[in-house]
């Protein structure tokens, strides 16, 4: 099997953190066209067809991507805490290990509770404003009526590919990783839930995408708790381990 | 390559070539119109989480007609009901007008206008009213005077 071959590592990290950056970055990139001559023949189909000339739509920036996130730093705070063990002693890097995890998975679970909050909220919002026809409908059409579906489809596209692209560096790099079934299996909860979500935004009709967008950015919080979980729970006996190293302790 | 590795290429390429066809795919499904909702995801979220909190009568009060026990108002010409604020989301206020048509105005939630929406006699309109309250005006359609009642729960 051999040592770890750097280079592809690197590359492998660069693409997670591609994959992060573009993610959190995304609500930037999509979304803000104007979407007012769609408001106006979608309001006439609810049966508002008069209205006023100031009302106008957004393309909203959508949730689920962003979402993604939660899944995908896990992947990236791996890959970060192996990169760390390339520069650090062994000694020092099993020590600290345990810990930087134990605080990264409650942080993780915090952050990830929170914004399933956030996301339960605005989605009953949606479903509450869109079948309130018409006024709720309207407020609903200007607000998430209007879903970028093709840019969304052209991140998610460039998200796979840097995700593949991950996982096969990681392989070229070490073959052995994949005999390490956690770390491959948060890569395909990751490929999984890019699928899902290109699958349910191709779902539905594009008035109805942002509610479905909002579902999958749900579900995507609740995987990220349980991943918390996970690694939570794995970090407990690396801390044992270093407190029983540790002189004294 | 051991079966392992090649299960997981296999995977890898199942799960790309899904998701090739859900974005090749997912533009046939077009832009929506009045029916959309009725059916699929969405109308079984909907069915799952149900509709919005109504507004009780009590915090409608109208100004200049008033509000028989019953929910029902007499409008002569229009009527403003006042809907109060709420510590919740959305609410809906629930209209049902009597023998004669109505013209609903009110203000579109989170938005800074108002739509309009014109009721048959007999029928039913639901307004979104927002956290915030509204100022919700029914004025009647051909004639003087119309009855129109507020709609509660059961």
């Amino acid at each position: 099997m051999g040592r770890l071959k750097v280079p592809f590592f690197v590359l492998a990290f660069v693409a997670i953190l591609l994959v992060f950056l573009v993610e959190v970055g995304s609500p930037l990139l999509l979304g803000g066209h104007d979407a007012t001559g769609g408001l106006r023949d979608q309001a006439a189909a609810v049966g508002v067809p008069d209205l006023p000339p100031d009302a106008d739509a957004t393309q909203p920036p959508g949730a689920g991507i962003p979402y993604l996130a939660l899944i995908d730093v896990i992947a990236l705070f791996t890959v970060s805490l192996m990169g760390l063990g390339l520069l650090l002693p062994d000694r020092l890097h099993g020590r600290i290990q345990g810990v930087i995890t134990l605080i990264a998975s409650i942080v993780l679970i915090i952050v990830s509770l929170i914004l399933l909050i956030v996301g339960v909220i605005l989605l009953l919002t949606m479903i509450a404003l869109f079948f309130a026809v018409p006024f709720g409908t309207i407020a609903y059409l200007v607000i998430w009526g209007f879903f970028p579906r093709g840019d969304a489809a052209v991140l998610l596209s460039l998200l796979m590919f840097l995700k593949i692209v991950f996982a096969v560096m990681l392989v070229l790099a070490q073959p052995r990783f994949l005999q390490n079934k956690g770390l491959v299996a948060l890569i395909l909860t990751s490929l999984v839930a890019n699928l899902v979500l290109a699958f349910l935004q191709g779902l539905v009709p594009i008035i109805l995408v942002s509610i479905v967008d909002e579902l999958a950015a749900i579900v995507f919080a609740v995987v990220a708790i349980i991943w918390g979980i996970i690694l939570l729970i794995g970090s407990i006996p690396a801390i044992v381990k270093a407190a029983r190293a540790t002189p004294g302790g | 390559m051991s079966t392992s590795q090649k299960v997981l290429l296999s995977v890898l390429v199942l799960i790309t070539v899904l998701f090739v066809a859900s974005v090749a795919t997912g533009s046939r499904t077009g832009d929506g119109g009045a029916d959309s909702g009725k059916h699929g995801p969405v109308a079984l979220l909907h069915k799952l989480t149900g509709d919005a909190g109504q507004v009780p009568r009590k915090d409608v009060s109208p100004s200049p007609c008033s509000m028989g026990g019953d929910g029902v108002l007499t409008v002569k010409g229009t009527c403003v009901l006042h809907v109060a604020k709420s510590a919740g989301a959305t609410r809906q206020l629930k209209l049902k007008a009597g023998g004669s048509p109505l013209k609903v105005t009110a203000p579109v939630p989170k938005q800074d206008y108002s739509a309009d929406k014109d009721v048959d006699a007999g029928a039913e309109v639901d307004v979104a009213v927002g956290a915030d309250g509204a100022d919700v005006t029914v004025a009647c359609a051909g004639v003087q005077q119309c009855p129109v009642t507020v709609l509660e729960g059961s």
